[in-house]
């Protein structure tokens, strides 16, 4: 394999999830290209292929497909600040006034919010316990093409057990990778988690880190308020 | 994200610099997106400057 060819400034970035540096490069001109075909479609399913294209293209020493959507929504703001400029304007509706607010982001000031009451450890019982990985894109892809077929408690089942990554024996110290077993193995496992267990599953969910940002604004009257961006959906629209 | 452009501009922009200053559209598309905006604004200000020299 050839030595990659380094013409462009490359800088550093912690990646979010993991606490490890990577390295980045700003996006061209013909990549963004790739972004604003997508944008231009309007179909959720290409602007998340673009834009783990851009991120496959730009970030080094990382796989993408094990990057969690947090990562992937802070590493792209952030190639995004490096390439165009760190600043982005966008408006939206005051839900009282009705009135149009444009307001300009720092990219520089977006940043992953952790949930103090978040953990990946769940506990089943004094000698097991479960660690979680959080959704990748690939995951939430997959999933949401099942979402047509399959009811609202499957779906939320499917996310459960895809995001189950190790089982660990605290007796034996014995660690049991989830995706060793079969479907079916691992669902009759999942059938047997109390409702406790459950509701700590929920938890992990709606406690996960998200790529956030709150912006402070006026409306016509001179009542103070605030605007929250978050997620990709609110960044790429 | 992606405010700054939009795929018209792109074309019209990328158009403008290959066939009237000469840049070969590979050239245009191995830029970083603000150094391409960066020229495009130089060289509008260029010609407005030599505009007002003619004139």
């Amino acid at each position: 394999m050839a030595l990659p060819k380094i013409d462009q400034p490359l800088f550093e970035i912690i990646i979010p999830s993991t606490n490890k540096k990577a390295k980045f490069r700003p996006f061209t001109v013909k990549e963004e290209k790739i972004l604003l075909i997508a944008q231009e479609s309007k179909d959720q399913n290409q602007i998340l292929l673009a834009v783990k294209q851009i991120i496959t293209n730009c970030v080094h020493e990382v796989s993408v497909d094990d990057l969690s959507v947090f990562d992937l929504e802070y590493l792209i703001l952030n190639i995004r600040a490096k390439s165009v400029n760190n600043e982005v304007s966008f408006g939206f509706q005051d839900a009282d006034t009705e009135e149009r607010i444009d307001v300009v982001i720092d990219v520089e000031d977006v940043k992953v919010q952790f949930d103090p009451e978040h953990t990946k450890k769940i506990d089943l019982n004094e000698q097991y316990y479960l660690m979680m990985k959080y959704p990748t894109l690939t995951q939430i892809s997959e999933l949401s093409a099942l979402a047509e077929e399959t009811s609202e408690t499957d779906q939320m089942f499917s996310t459960m057990i895809s995001c189950i990554d190790t089982l660990i024996d605290t007796s034996s110290d014995e660690v049991f990778k989830l995706s060793d077993f079969t479907s079916e193995e691992v669902t009759e496992f999942v059938d047997g988690f109390t409702t406790q267990t459950v509701e700590e599953l929920q938890k992990f969910f709606t406690t996960m880190p998200k790529l956030r940002h709150v912006v402070d604004y006026k409306d016509n009257t001179g009542k103070d308020k605030t605007f929250v961006v978050e997620g990709m959906d609110s960044f790429f629209t | 994200m992606l405010s700054h452009n939009n795929l018209m501009t792109y074309y019209k922009n990328t158009f403008a610099l290959a066939q009237h200053h000469k840049y070969t559209i590979s050239d245009i598309e191995n830029l970083l997106p603000y150094e391409r905006d960066l020229y495009l604004d130089m060289l509008i200000d260029f010609i407005e400057t030599t505009k007002q020299q003619q004139a």
